[in-house]
């Protein structure tokens, strides 16, 4: 279980995040919404232990934050940019990845083919990544923050700027990843692409909670 | 960690620019080995022979003499002797470097240590340096004739039982003097040069040289960590539990490898044409400076919201360092303040231990040693950069 107590973020004197507390179960989805500014990206960087936070208590299947290690460890993040190497190929990226997470040898490879398989990428892994299309590279970047197979996964806007064929990949793959029993925290823009997935949805307005809605998915 | 950091990070960078700079570098390389051996700086001269103009009103036998006297000198192509308007419109075609006018009854009025008219000097700027050069000559000539008159007075009763009368031994030794004087400077016996102390133009540019790529290798290291940051990779190793101390030693260990690259042609080129070089030292000094500016590349990454202006910035900071430092101009030519302020720059500790070595003298240790504490400043800069980033990250 994810719990995030009273989180607090300024940039330089600006509040961006003002006390923002919520849970996350296993096998659920949470979305985040808001408009330009209204702390997305910020929550999810601070969840992602990226950026320290000013004030408030975060803890993963009750490891604090402040155990950096054993925390990280649980997390699976994808930003919101293609944060892999456009000369290794898609197998060869994935591989690194995997190999971040300390895996060698054979538990490395089937991390690497489980992962790819997930993400639908299996197809095109032998391609180097700045030869994919932007669709197979969004989908190359999930599979990235799937290798491990970590209990929580934080995406990062993982649908912008791509068709709506990926789109539907990248979504059903999440949808999946609830199947497993996966926790998934999603930040996007647009409230109705997060309704197609999401269990809960939380919009973020200046900073705090603004309003929660459930979902049937 | 850092191994597979280093794997990805030198596998990312090897693109076109590497590519074309590993060019730029052998056809240096190539270069150096063609042209080295057969520059000779040393034979080139400041600036070719000159003329003069001589406007003689006097026509004494000094007069005729300082003439002559100049005539032989080997940095005189010719002199004129004329009337002014000839002179002056020689001067005025840049035929002449300067007209030497002798006023009427120059020889008599210094004899009798009588107020005497000066000697008249018309100069050509277009040519100041010269000009100067032989200004300075005349105002020694114009000493030395005074020198030559008070030997002469102070002597002046012994010597005369030695000649027919007064007037005779007063030429015959003013001749005596005035010969003398200029054959010492004809001959340059009067100049003490230490020709060992000159500074050594080859060795200079290829100091010089090496400096500016060791320098210019840490761009590479700011474009990565632009390229990190903008792409979110370096926020998804840190979120993998990558420690920044881990980016800072596979970025700085990637520079090194294509230092390495880049160097081991033209050291080996170097290592021929100087056989005597303290290789050694050439290397510590090249790998001091990769560190500090690789160093100061990092801070410049981390600090600077990426983009083109930064990479510009540094572009200019590096050409800023090399100047301070005294690889575009010599230091010693460089206003006191950039001198002083030079000190404290690596190229310029890198510059001078590289023109040591070329000429193999050796270093001392501090000497190496020194140029490790800018390096050790960056490395600060960088962590402070590192914790900036991580504090208003540019979500």
């Amino acid at each position: 279980m994810l719990i995030v107590s009273d989180l607090h973020k300024a940039y330089k004197q600006e509040p961006v995040l003002q006390g923002v507390s919520f849970s996350l179960k296993p096998a659920a989805i949470l979305g985040i919404c808001g408009s330009n500014g209204a702390g997305k990206s910020t929550l999810i960087h601070v969840i992602a232990t990226i950026l320290p936070p000013d004030r408030g208590r975060l803890s993963l299947m009750g490891i604090p934050s402040a155990r950096a290690g054993e925390y990280r460890r649980l997390i699976g993040f994808v930003p919101q940019n293609i944060a892999l190497s456009p000369r290794l190929t898609v197998r060869q990226n994935l591989a690194f990845w995997a190999s971040i997470k300390g895996l060698a040898g054979a538990s490395l490879k089937r991390a690497v083919e489980e992962a790819a398989e997930f993400a639908n990428v299996t197809a095109f892994w032998n391609k180097p990544l700045g030869r994919c299309s932007g669709g197979m590279a969004r989908r190359t970047n999930l599979a990235a923050g799937l290798v491990g197979s970590p209990p929580l996964l934080l995406l990062d806007e993982p649908t912008a700027g791509i068709d709506e064929q990926n789109r539907d990949l990248i979504l059903d793959t999440v949808l999946r990843l609830k199947q497993r029993g996966c926790m998934v925290l999603m930040v996007n823009h647009y409230h109705q692409e997060l309704a197609l997935v999401c269990d809960r949805i939380i919009t973020l307005k200046d900073g705090v909670i603004a309003e929660t809605s459930a979902h049937d998915c | 960690m850092i191994v597979k950091l280093l794997r990805l990070y030198v596998r990312d960078s090897w693109n076109s620019r590497m590519l074309a700079f590993f060019l730029a570098v052998l056809l240096l390389t190539a270069f150096l080995l063609w042209f080295l051996p057969t520059w000779q700086p040393e034979q080139s001269s400041f600036f070719t022979p000159v003329s003069l103009a001589f406007v003689d009103h006097d026509r004494s036998f000094i007069s005729r003499l300082m003439v002559d006297q100049f005539r032989g000198f080997d940095y005189v192509a010719s002199i004129y002797v004329e009337t002014l308007a000839e002179a002056e419109q020689r001067l005025a075609q840049n035929e002449v470097l300067l007209i030497i006018i002798i006023p009427e009854g120059f020889y008599e009025q210094s004899t009798r240590g009588q107020q005497r008219d000066p000697i008249i000097v018309h100069l050509n700027d277009r040519m100041p340096t010269e000009t100067a050069i032989f200004l300075r000559l005349i105002r020694n000539l114009a000493d030395s004739i005074v020198a030559t008159q008070s030997a002469f007075f102070a002597f002046y009763d012994f010597l005369l039982p030695l000649y027919d009368d007064g007037a005779a031994m007063t030429k015959a030794v003013d001749a005596a003097f005035t010969t003398l004087f200029f054959r010492l400077i004809g001959r340059k016996s009067m100049l003490d040069i230490a020709e060992g102390q000159a500074l050594s133009t080859t060795r200079f540019v290829v100091s010089a040289l090496l400096c500016l790529l060791a320098m210019i290798t840490a761009l590479p290291i700011l474009l990565l960590i632009q390229q990190d940051r903008r792409s979110g990779l370096q926020d998804r190793l840190v979120a993998a539990h990558v420690g920044w101390h881990h980016f800072f030693l596979a970025r700085q260990l990637t520079g090194l490898i294509w230092l390495a690259a880049s160097f081991v042609p033209i050291l080996t080129a170097l290592f021929h044409l100087y056989p005597d070089m303290d290789r050694l030292a050439a290397i510590i000094a090249i790998l001091t400076l990769y560190w500090s500016a690789a160093t100061l590349a990092q801070a410049v990454g981390l600090i600077f919201t990426p983009g083109e202006p930064v990479v510009l910035a540094a572009w200019l900071g590096i050409l800023a360092l090399l100047l301070l430092g005294g690889c575009i101009y010599p230091r010693q030519l460089l206003p006191d303040i950039l001198r002083q302020i030079g000190r404290a720059v690596p190229p310029a500790w890198a510059q001078q231990q590289l023109y040591r070595a070329l000429a193999g003298q050796t270093s001392s240790l501090p000497d190496l040693v020194l140029p490790t504490l800018p390096a050790l400043a960056a490395a600060v800069a960088v962590y402070w950069g590192w914790r900036r980033c991580r504090q208003s990250s540019e979500v």
